[in-house]
């Protein structure tokens, strides 16, 4: 007996070559005869890539704060907690980045990603895009993708050079890395919102409630 | 045929659709007196019926393949191909190649004859260079609908507009939701009347909302459609032809009100 | 009652008689099309990123067998596996075993077309699963025990007091008598429900907006952030899509996402767009332990070899039917299946039979608008007509219809009997009319006059008037 698998991609083949078909000449293998490939219609501003990058950002409700070194990661963590009246507790990213950084003692720091006290979490970004105000990160040991997505308030530390034009330029950095792809890859753009009641727009629907960007040199 | 027509480029055959014959003749007359001052004399093929319309939306290839071939006849020759109706042009200019796909002689005649066609409105301002000087005159607040295969199918949007712009007396005032679906679709309002009269009821909240006292639009059903359901509703606002008000003949009656 | 096509005209009925429905539409119609009309702003070309769109799925659909055989293999070399189903039947059989395999009691599920096509929720409940849909609107009508009405918004026919007594009711058993309650609070209500599912589920089932041959990917496309806790937090992950679902590359899939979110919502990008690529890594310290991908056929190879391809390249964004009159009239369970608006009445009588569906593809104006504004420039209206076509060869078009046209034919081709009959007519109407120049009720025209004037005829027909200025200007 023929299997599915089998039964289907015939099928779909004699659809292709049959008398009505029309097979496709471009390259098999990446598909990329497109017309005009050269410039992709996509967005296009003046003025400067970080700009773009944080004004897309505000306007997904996402907000920001620049840090002038590493070092000053855990003040501006401490500051953000206590300006928007979260209690001091922070789960961290098990991120090189963050691992030697020293936390202050009245900051309780979680690690794991147990879903029990993950009010607040703290990544750290892969990449960004200017396009659309986008942060990129990928899963991996350093970064459990829990983390971003079961928090109610999820902070991202960005370093200013990986801000890429467009996603095309996130797929070219991103295709270098060896472990290429993760098991996922996200493109966060906002906090998490619903328009589902009425049409109307309500941050906070099953994702975080904020996304607050921390922009390192 | 008439032979004189022949490659003159100065003489235009007037398709003058079956609604507009029946229901509207002075929508005709408009065009005649409209493509004259332009500068165009104007015959009238003889034997003109229907273009095929419903039976191709219909379904009925068969048919609608026999009426193109008809028309394609009629109208061989001319120069130009005027419509006063966008659905009616749009059929022959987007649909008639279609329908031949697979018969390359008429297939050639249904492309000659798409590259002649023209709607009134457009032929007048694209290719005739109206309006020269002022059209009209007419006394009034219109609003203009944009009906559906005209806009879509042809382009045509700004064309009435700049022409109706040149009519002495005339104001334009736009409505919410100008190239919204009236609901009319040809058999479309008898077969789903209920749905269909949803779609017009939004269309006369939209009229009315412009505070217009006239209704224009360059298809005949689509007006017959609106006109029929403000009337119903008591809505005052009249509805004329694009035509008849650039010809200064929108001082009768409006579709659907008695002979003064 | 069971929704069913085949009640379109009686379900298309009662739908224009329900007030709280025609209250929610109203409301629905002019903010999607407001959105995308400000979302598409910022491409400056917006229609050549359309021609991209087409150009993209068309060449993907024209090698489809070599990129579902380049998805499988990137699939499996990521660790997952994929599973192939001719049908619904054999793609609800393969998600229940599964399951079993699993040994799952709770599923989560992220919002999926395909996944109401092949009816996956009741076959897994009966299967004794408890099953739970994440996306807020399915959750809402997953509550109802109804049908999505739109492909985005599945809930967009439901108001905030008719959610606030579902909640009622399931959360609170009716302590708060339905109460009308504000937006946040609802929104809030459900995600602390949810979250407990989310941690407690078993199996997660997505669907997929896209799958990426070159990597193995399945493209993932929230707000809410539903799918990507879906596919997350249990020890299993099945995804679903539907064969036509493959783009080549990772850059196609880029133009494509261009053009979903702000077809669909306006929205340059969706809060999360999300590439899944097989199961957890070894050192991952999340992620679920199996990763599984249901390839679905179920007639989309018939479609690719037949006239109707073209709809394949259908990136469900919903455009068509938020821009569409007759769906914003009716809403979309009137259309009586998974998929409403313009799409789904060129889709449905695919899946469905023609015979099955004998209004949808009539059911429409062919006023255009949806196809000007599909994404990747699907000719929905020619696509309708070629249904009405296959109908009227198949002798499905109605009786009445085919006298109508018969006889409109017959007078047609005789320009002499037209003439008469026409002449006639109009002396018949015009008389009809009398003083008012409009008829109110008009025999074998109900359907007109039950809600409008019939207009009567201007003077006699216009050849009769042609012939007449012919003779007066050049006498004899």
């Amino acid at each position: 007996m023929s299997s599915a698998r089998d039964n289907i991609l015939r099928r779909v083949a004699a659809a292709l070559d049959g008398r009505n078909g029309n097979r496709g000449t471009g390259s098999p293998s990446g598909g990329h005869d497109h017309p005009s490939d050269a410039s992709p219609p996509r967005p296009q501003w003046e003025g400067a890539l970080l700009d773009r990058f944080l004004d897309r950002l505000q306007a997904a409700s996402a907000s920001w704060t620049g840090v002038d070194t590493l070092d000053a990661v855990p003040t501006t963590v401490v500051d953000y907690l206590a300006d928007n009246g979260l209690a001091p507790r922070l789960r961290v990213a098990p991120h090189r980045l963050l691992q030697n950084l020293s936390w202050p003692d009245q900051l309780e720091i979680t690690t794991g990603t147990d879903p029990q006290g993950l009010d607040v979490a703290l990544s750290v970004a892969d990449a960004a895009m200017a396009e659309t105000g986008t942060l990129v990160l990928c899963s991996g040991p350093e970064s459990p993708t829990t983390l971003d997505f079961l928090a109610d308030h999820h902070l991202v530390v960005l370093r200013r050079e990986h801000i890429l034009p467009y996603m095309e330029d996130v797929w070219a950095s991103l295709r270098r890395r060896p472990d290429f792809p993760p098991r996922s890859l996200n493109y966060i753009t906002g906090p998490s919102r619903t328009a589902d009641v009425e049409q109307t727009m309500q941050l906070g629907a099953h994702g975080p409630r904020s996304l607050h960007v921390l922009l390192i040199p | 045929m008439s032979d004189s027509a022949v490659t003159r480029p100065d003489t235009v055959a007037l398709y003058v659709t079956c609604l507009v014959d029946l229901f509207r003749p002075g929508v005709g007359m408009a065009a005649v007196d409209l493509l004259e001052r332009a500068g165009y004399r104007v015959e009238v093929p003889d034997g003109q019926t229907c273009c095929g319309q419903p039976a191709w939306n219909s379904g009925d290839e068969a048919q609608a393949r026999e009426l193109a071939r008809r028309a394609i006849r009629q109208l061989q020759g001319y120069a130009h191909v005027v419509v006063p109706s966008g659905s009616c042009a749009g059929t022959m200019v987007c649909h008639y190649p279609t329908l031949f796909a697979d018969e390359p002689e008429w297939l050639d005649a249904a492309r000659d004859l798409t590259g002649r066609t023209w709607e009134l409105t457009r032929f007048l301002v694209d290719v005739a260079g109206l309006p020269a000087d002022s059209l009209g005159p007419c006394q009034g607040i219109a609003t203009y609908h944009d009906a559906c295969s005209g806009l879509r199918q042809l382009g045509i949007r700004e064309q009435p507009r700049k022409l109706l712009g040149a009519v002495q007396g005339l104001s334009l005032r736009e409505m919410e939701d100008t190239d919204t679906c009236c609901g009319f679709g040809g058999t479309f309002c008898v077969k789903y009347p209920e749905i269909s009269e949803r779609m017009v009821s939004n269309k006369v909240e939209r009229v009315r909302e412009s505070g217009a006292d006239m209704l224009l639009g360059g298809d005949l059903g689509c007006l017959m459609n609106i006109a029929g359901r403000m009337q119903r509703l008591g809505v005052p606002t009249r509805a004329y032809h694009v035509a008849e008000v650039l010809a200064g003949t929108a001082d009768g009656p409006a579709i659907g009100e008695k002979e003064r | 009652m069971q929704l069913s096509p085949e009640r379109f005209r009686s379900q298309a009925q009662a739908a224009l008689r329900d007030p709280t429905l025609q209250q929610a539409l109203s409301r629905a119609r002019s903010g999607f099309i407001d959105k995308r009309r400000k979302g598409i702003h910022d491409i400056a070309d917006f229609e050549a990123l359309r021609e991209r769109g087409r150009r993209i799925r068309d060449l993907a659909l024209s090698q489809l067998d070599h990129h579902l055989e380049q998805l499988e293999s990137a699939v499996r070399a990521a660790g997952g596996q994929v599973h192939w189903a001719e049908n619904d039947a054999q793609a609800r059989e393969i998600i229940l075993g599964l399951c079993r395999q699993a040994d799952a009691q709770r599923v989560t599920k992220s919002k999926s077309m395909v996944g109401e096509e092949i009816a996956i929720n009741p076959a897994l409940e009966a299967a004794g699963l408890d099953v739970v849909e994440t996306d807020l609107g399915e959750y809402i009508i997953q509550l109802a025990q109804e049908p999505p009405s739109h492909i985005i918004a599945p809930a967009v026919h439901k108001t905030r007091q008719q959610i606030s007594e579902l909640f009622d009711t399931h959360h609170h058993q009716g302590a708060l008598k339905a109460r009308l309650r504000e937006i946040p609070e609802l929104v809030n209500e459900a995600r602390e429900v949810l979250r407990d599912k989310f941690l407690s589920a078993d199996v997660g089932i997505t669907g997929a907006n896209f799958l990426v041959a070159e990597t193995g990917s399945i493209v993932l496309v929230t707000n809410e952030g539903n799918a990507d806790l879906t596919h997350t937090l249990p020890r299993m992950h099945i995804a679903v899509a539907g064969i036509d679902k493959v783009v080549p590359t990772l850059d196609d899939a880029t133009t494509l996402l261009r053009l979903l979110g702000r077809s669909a919502t306006g929205q340059a990008m969706s809060c999360y767009t999300t590439f899944v690529t097989g199961p957890r890594r070894a050192d991952d310290p999340d992620g679920p332990g199996e990763f599984h991908l249901v390839l679905l056929d179920n007639g989309r190879s018939r479609m690719l070899a037949g006239p109707y391809r073209e709809m394949l390249r259908c990136i469900r964004c919903g455009a068509c039917m938020n821009h569409c009159p007759v769906y914003s009239a009716i809403g979309g369970h009137a259309y009586g299946w998974v998929y409403p608006g313009p799409m789904g009445s060129v889709l449905t009588p695919l899946f469905r039979g023609l015979e099955n569906t004998r209004d949808l593809p009539n059911a429409c104006t062919l006023n255009g608008r949806c196809a000007s504004v599909c994404p990747v420039k699907i000719p929905l209206p020619d696509l309708l007509r070629q249904l009405r076509a296959e109908q009227f060869r198949r002798n499905i078009t109605d009786s009445r219809t085919r006298w109508g046209l018969r006889l409109w034919g017959a007078l047609a081709r005789r320009p002499a009997l037209y003439a008469l009959s026409t002449g006639l007519a109009g002396r018949l109407l015009r008389l009809l009319g009398g003083k008012r120049g409009r008829i109110r009720r008009l025999p074998l025209a109900g359907g007109w006059t039950a809600s409008r004037d019939f207009p009567a005829p201007q003077g006699p027909g216009f050849r009769q008037q042609w012939k007449k200025r012919q003779t007066e200007r050049k006498p004899v």
